[in-house]
């Protein structure tokens, strides 16, 4: 955050999955998701959704491409 | 032709925290409850006379699990059975839904799941029909009178689109056209206003919006106050879209569904010989925001 980096984020209310991201280490609370956007499966992979989540420890994590830039749907 | 649908009758919403989410629904958009039945708490806007037009559903996802369409008289639900005939689509009767009669309920070709009902209790709004006030005291939050519309995402918007002008005879009235003259995004309507249901391009089943009316500038300013005051996430605006030059505010309940203030005050009247208005897909940044001239990072890749 204080390098700037610019994290994208969608609803903020763990419905749409905009800000998910990847947890490399450290332990989250999850909050409350939609499993349609944050499968067990994919919990169980490090995905947490950052505007839900709280930090239980340090956490060393990586965007997804989700949020690391969000590319506008092709028109034509 | 006669228009054969009234209005966008009810939309069910999910909900991540029924408990939470309904005081957010009561206290800060400002609908009445008027039922709470298991997990779904039915609600409407303060001048809407029918039982009910939101459904809120504990769920473990977000996004909307049904939207249904209110037919103008009884028959007109027999009209609609003939035509999704006609037209082979796969269609469930359903006998009654809390306080709501008859239903016609299918999926559409942009994988929402549609109802077309005709009748459903009449408890009349907050004002009395005898020698009433123009509004009553006492509201709460934003307190919009009633809902106006949804938008909805689609794999493949010609077909949607073309399904509700076909089978469901809505008309457009505002489209996005790519370079090669196929509509993308379209706004439809039966009852004589810009958008009873617009498409845009998306997931299968996705929810953008629903809207609800505000009658001011005024009272658009002041929903911006609201949200703001109880650190709710607004999306976009106070600002006014091109199409339907409705003004606007985006933002999002607690769950994130997006939720919109729509400013019709602004927006113009149809009538039955109205055509279609074409928006070329270079110019979708004042086509949806009017004033900001371009689209936000979220428009078109955040819903639910």
């Amino acid at each position: 955050m204080r390098s700037g980096a610019k994290v994208m984020f969608g609803c903020r209310g763990g419905g749409c999955g905009t800000c998910k991201m990847r947890l490399i280490s450290g332990r989250v609370d999850h909050g409350r998701c939609s499993v349609a956007v944050l499968p067990e499966t994919e919990r169980e992979e490090g995905a947490f959704l950052s505007c839900q989540a709280r930090p239980l420890s340090d956490l060393n994590v990586e965007l997804t491409e989700a949020n690391r830039y969000r590319k506008l749907i092709n028109w034509a | 032709m006669p228009y054969r649908i009234s209005r966008l009758g009810t939309v069910e919403i999910r909900s991540l925290d029924l408990d939470r989410d309904l005081d957010y629904y009561v206290n800060v958009l400002g609908l009445q409850l008027t039922a709470r039945e298991g997990r779904t708490a039915y609600l409407k806007g303060w001048d809407e006379r029918h039982a009910y037009s939101v459904m809120l559903t504990q769920a473990d996802q977000a996004g909307m699990a049904r939207m249904a369409f209110r037919t103008v008289d009884p028959e007109d639900l027999d009209y609609y059975e003939n035509r999704l005939r006609k037209f082979t689509v796969k269609f469930d009767v359903i006998p009654e839904d809390y306080r709501r009669g008859r239903a016609l309920r299918f999926t559409a070709p942009s994988g929402h799941v549609v109802e077309l009902y005709s009748e459903m209790d009449y408890t009349g709004n907050l004002l009395p029909t005898v020698n009433p006030a123009p509004w009553p005291e006492g509201l709460k939050g934003i307190a919009p009178p009633r809902m106006d519309h949804a938008l909805v995402t689609a794999p493949d918007p010609p077909k949607a689109i073309q399904f509700f002008q076909e089978v469901l005879e809505f008309r457009v009235s505002e489209m996005l056209v790519n370079p090669e003259g196929v509509p993308v995004a379209a706004w439809l309507w039966q009852r004589p206003a810009p958008h009873d249901i617009a498409i845009v391009p998306g997931r299968a089943g996705g929810f953008h919006h629903a809207a609800f009316t505000v009658d001011s500038a005024e009272a658009l300013f002041r929903a911006a106050d609201i949200l703001a005051r109880h650190k709710a996430r607004i999306d976009y605006g106070p600002g006014r879209h091109g199409i339907t030059r409705g003004t606007t505010i985006y933002f999002f309940d607690p769950s994130g569904n997006r939720l919109e203030t729509f400013g019709g005050y602004t927006a113009y009247q149809m009538d039955p010989d109205c055509r279609a208005i074409k928006w070329t897909t270079d110019q979708i940044g004042p086509a949806v925001f009017y004033y900001s001239q371009e689209l936000n990072e979220t428009f078109l890749s955040v819903y639910t």
